[in-house]
């Protein structure tokens, strides 16, 4: 017939190569993370989510004009859009895979097996296990009397066969024996060869006494005797405490926020993989501070001078109270645009926070100036390197007690470089 | 099957027959039509992997990933003319198209099937290429198993930067027949030896007194068989170059009347669907349905060029003024702007004249002596390009002279660069690939052509040179390209403006 309806074929032709270059794309994707670190729709994604991320496909070259020119038609004042024949898709991936990839790439390996940093906390002591030595304050008396009294059950059943005697001549004989075998049953085969003499009728009827007597009476070899073995009691914990501090005045504007959204994303997202529980406050300053829900935190715009230091009183009093170092990983980090009126209380503040034992102070700074007057007090006070590159300026300082990482930037592409130098840290030289 | 599957099939059948009949007394010659009825997922496929195609490269998921998305996004984008130039033809229609569209497809088909019939561009038909394309699939799959996949890819995507500069006629005459016995020769492909494998052909040492002797067949305009010739290629690179090769030949003539084709498609399309409607064959809401449709396929590009639309009206245009006579001396020589405007000598030549202009000619002098200053104003067609005052792209040009002598430049190779391996000295001293491109007033993209540089490099594994030119604020300045084994080199020359090269 003419027209025909044709069904599929089984074997999918494009599938190989779809998945072909799928890779390649992935590889591109790698190569390119600063770039998509950057964008804006993972920051507002949700977990569990796929998300799209717009990736020109990869391009076939061959020679071609130039599409600067060329002969168009119509009225010509519609927007031009993409590049004529440039198509970019959207491929799709899990945001999880994203960010996985993401923070490989700002080299944090191994990430399959779920790496969590884990700290053990001190509870109290718990037995182990029971041995058969050690000092007398363990001894534990009930173990060792359920030993001994088994020992002496089988010692009499076995009298009682070996000698067909009855129970009582062979119990009697282990108490004569004060618990030695071989002499109670040496007792008893006397016993059996010789008749019974008018001692032995005292001895009977002490034996009654003595049995009574004796039935409380154990005696312990030092098989039986059983210990308690203790150590110490330590329940795992991988908890991070999280304090994101924000200068709310007017002049942290949208731009500002944002790249403070995305850098706090990102951070955030680091410890995720790192810790079982994260948790994290929000503290908006002026001249005074206040905690705030997580959207006021990326919305609010407060007017009012700033400073900082009153970010951090609250902060650091809010560690001292609810999260004990010990079994808390603390991370504090601060966003502003170097604006500050008490730049020395400031830093004195972050001293005071950093001896309380937290992981790390991160301050960002968005300001293409540099140094702003705190970003000087920090690097007056704490002994530190500097990298740069262009306009991005990464502080890290050098005394292990003082976990401090300032950087000063203001664009998305230093998102990579800051997030590859936070995680470096984070592995290597901070660690408690 | 479906009791409305099974009425839609049949209606189908029936309005193929007066859709014959509409198309035979249009004067439309055509050979035996067939059509498939398939799925989105196989029209994709075959958009993406284009008809003659069917061995493996990621180029071609990406091509069908991105018809996907855009078909998904938008609704429509799938190819809806796919016919195979096969005796008899074989085009396919989309299962999930509403009826109108259809319809629509198959009125559209049939121009498609008259002008491969009767074109002197379309000499063969396909069963050749396609039994070499589907043999090909298998072989180079073997190869990636032996060879490793970015080998034999990279010779793929190697081949496919160049795959426009062939020669059709390269063979068709007996005097430059390519010689059919030579060892690797691009036309007969022996099975892969395994033994050859152990012992893989050295590369090409270019000695001095061999390349004196070498008989390089210059200059050439088909860059791929010059390769195919003269590079050092291992056996297996050989077999995807010539397979490639081969393709490149059959789909040249598309290329060369791909204004012509589509405009003619497009006209005769829109006569069918009309007198359809006018014998109620179909209905209203289908006609509207198909209009829909058309105004969006033959629409305006702001950035781009349509060769549905501007095809069709340069068709229009031959049939009326073939039939008023509007053309000639008389006419050419005559100022009135009336008299032209109402100029009528009733010569009903037009039918007549679309059959010969389709049989003849190419796209390029289609445009040279068919698109008129009328026709440019009508559609609006422009210059766009970079205006260095304002700093965006603008419109540069709407003299029609202009813009018709860029589209004939354009056109005369279906917006390919026209380019040939070049005389040259370096050559025969260097073994340096010299190519030379014929510059007609647009530049070429300096990205593109340094990264088709590095692939033929790949292939000829000796530096290779792009001689073509540039525009800068005094006007065009000649430009050389070079890569080779340290990288890129460009050399600018004649900047100070008085360039006659």
């Amino acid at each position: 017939m003419s027209i025909e309806i044709i069904d599929d074929p089984i074997e999918r032709r494009p599938d190989k190569d779809i998945k072909r270059h799928q890779d390649k794309v992935l590889d591109a994707i790698k190569k390119n993370i600063p770039e998509i670190i950057g964008n804006e729709d993972i920051i507002t994604a949700r977990r569990g989510k796929k998300i799209r991320i717009r990736v020109k496909g990869l391009r076939s070259f061959r020679f071609i004009f130039d599409r600067g020119q060329g002969v168009g038609s119509g009225d010509g004042d519609e927007d031009a859009g993409d590049e004529p024949g440039e198509e970019s898709f959207d491929t799709e991936m899990e945001l999880e895979r994203l960010i996985e990839m993401a923070l490989q790439e700002c080299g944090l390996p191994n990430l399959q097996k779920k790496e969590e940093t884990v700290s053990e906390v001190f509870e109290g002591w718990e037995v182990k296990k029971i041995r058969k030595s050690g000092t007398w304050s363990n001894l534990h008396k009930r173990r060792s009397v359920i030993e001994a009294k088994l020992r002496k059950e089988a010692y009499v059943r076995t009298l009682m066969r070996l000698t067909g005697l009855g129970r009582e001549e062979c119990e009697q004989a282990y108490y004569e024996a004060h618990g030695d075998f071989k002499k109670a049953y040496t007792k008893l085969l006397e016993r059996l060869a010789q008749s019974v003499g008018d001692g032995d009728i005292e001895e009977a009827e002490k034996g009654v006494e003595r049995e009574i007597a004796d039935m409380r009476k154990l005696f312990f070899r030092e098989e039986d005797l059983r210990f308690r073995e203790l150590r110490p009691k330590l329940e795992e914990q991988s908890n991070a405490a999280i304090y994101a501090i924000r200068d709310a005045s007017g002049s942290m504007d949208g731009e500002k926020k944002f790249l403070s959204r995305m850098m706090l994303f990102w951070l955030v997202e680091a410890l995720r993989i790192l810790y079982k529980n994260v948790i994290i406050k929000f503290i908006l300053h002026t001249t005074e501070a206040e905690f705030c829900s997580e959207q006021d935190f990326f919305q609010r715009s407060e007017s009012g001078g700033t400073m900082a230091v009153s970010g951090y009183a609250m902060a650091h009093k809010d560690i001292d109270t609810n999260f004990p170092t010990d079994r808390w990983n603390v991370y504090v980090f601060h966003f502003s645009d170097g604006d500050d009126f008490a730049e020395k209380d400031a830093v004195s503040m972050v001293l005071k926070i950093m001896e309380l034992g937290i992981n790390m102070f991160g301050y960002g700074e968005i300001n293409t100036v540099f140094p702003s007057d705190l970003m000087k007090e920090f690097m007056d006070k704490i002994p530190h390197v500097m990298q740069n590159e262009g306009d991005l300026r990464i502080i890290t300082s050098n005394s292990p007690d003082q976990p401090f990482l300032g950087a000063t930037f203001n664009d998305k592409k230093d998102l990579f470089p800051i997030l590859k130098e936070f995680l470096k840290k984070e592995r290597k030289e901070w660690t408690r | 099957m479906d009791a409305i599957v099974q009425a839609e099939l049949k209606r189908l059948r029936d309005i193929k027959v007066h859709i014959e009949r509409i198309a035979n007394e249009m004067g439309l010659i055509f050979k035996e039509q067939k059509f498939d009825i398939v799925s989105v997922d196989r029209m994709l496929e075959m958009g993406a992997y284009s008809l003659l195609v069917n061995y493996s490269h990621w180029s071609f998921g990406r091509n069908y990933e991105r018809m996907r998305t855009q078909y998904e996004q938008s609704g429509h984008g799938t190819p809806f003319e796919v016919v195979y130039n096969l005796d008899p033809r074989r085009a396919y229609i989309l299962k999930t198209d509403p009826v109108a569209l259809k319809i629509t497809t198959m009125a559209h088909v049939y121009p498609h099937n008259d002008f491969y019939t009767k074109s002197v561009y379309y000499r063969d038909t396909w069963e050749n290429v396609l039994t070499v394309a589907s043999s090909a699939r298998e072989r180079f799959l073997k190869y990636e198993a032996q060879y490793g996949i970015e080998a034999v890819e990279n010779t793929i995507e190697a081949f496919h930067s160049i795959q426009t500069h062939v020669d059709p006629d390269l063979g068709r005459r007996y005097d430059d027949a390519p010689d059919e016995k030579e060892e690797g020769s691009p036309v007969f492909q022996e099975p892969v030896d395994p033994f050859r494998k152990a012992f893989p052909k050295k590369k090409q040492e270019i000695k001095k007194v061999d390349l004196l002797k070498s008989l390089y067949r210059v200059p050439e305009v088909d860059i791929v068989y010059f390769l195919l010739k003269h590079a050092p290629l291992q056996k297996f690179q050989q077999d995807i170059g010539s397979v490639i090769w081969q393709i490149g030949r059959e789909a040249t003539p598309f290329w060369r009347t791909g204004v012509m084709n589509e405009g003619w498609a497009g006209f005769w399309h829109r006569r069918i669907m009309q007198r359809l409607l006018e014998e109620h064959l179909i209905a209203q809401e289908e006609y509207a349905a198909y209009l829909v449709w058309d105004s969006r396929v033959f629409a305006n590009h702001p950035l781009g060029f349509n060769p549905y639309l501007i095809g069709r009206a340069i068709w229009q245009s031959i049939e009326d003024r073939w039939n008023k006579g509007k053309f000639g001396d008389e006419w050419e020589q005559c100022r009135d702007a009336y008299d032209k405007e109402h100029w009528d000598k009733k010569l009903g030549l037009g039918h007549q004249k679309l059959f010969e202009v389709r049989e003849k000619y190419s796209d390029r002098f289609f445009i040279e002596h068919f698109l008129t200053q009328e026709i440019i104003d009508d559609l609006k067609l422009y210059i766009y390009g970079y205006d260095p005052d304002t700093n965006e792209i603008d419109v540069l040009e709407d003299d029609w002279e202009v813009i018709k002598g860029m589209l004939v430049m354009l056109y005369t190779n279906f917006g390919i660069p026209y380019m040939e391996v070049a005389d040259d000295d370096l050559l025969r001293t260097k073994g340096i690939l010299v190519l030379k491109h014929f510059f007609g007033g647009l530049a070429l993209d300096e990205e593109y052509s340094k990264k088709t540089l590095e692939h033929i490099f790949f292939l000829w594994q000796r530096p290779v040179f792009l001689k073509t030119k540039s525009i800068g604020e005094r006007g065009p300045f000649c430009v050389t390209y070079a890569y080779g084994n340290k990288g890129h080199r460009k050399d600018e020359n004649c900047k100070s403006g008085h360039c006659r090269h």
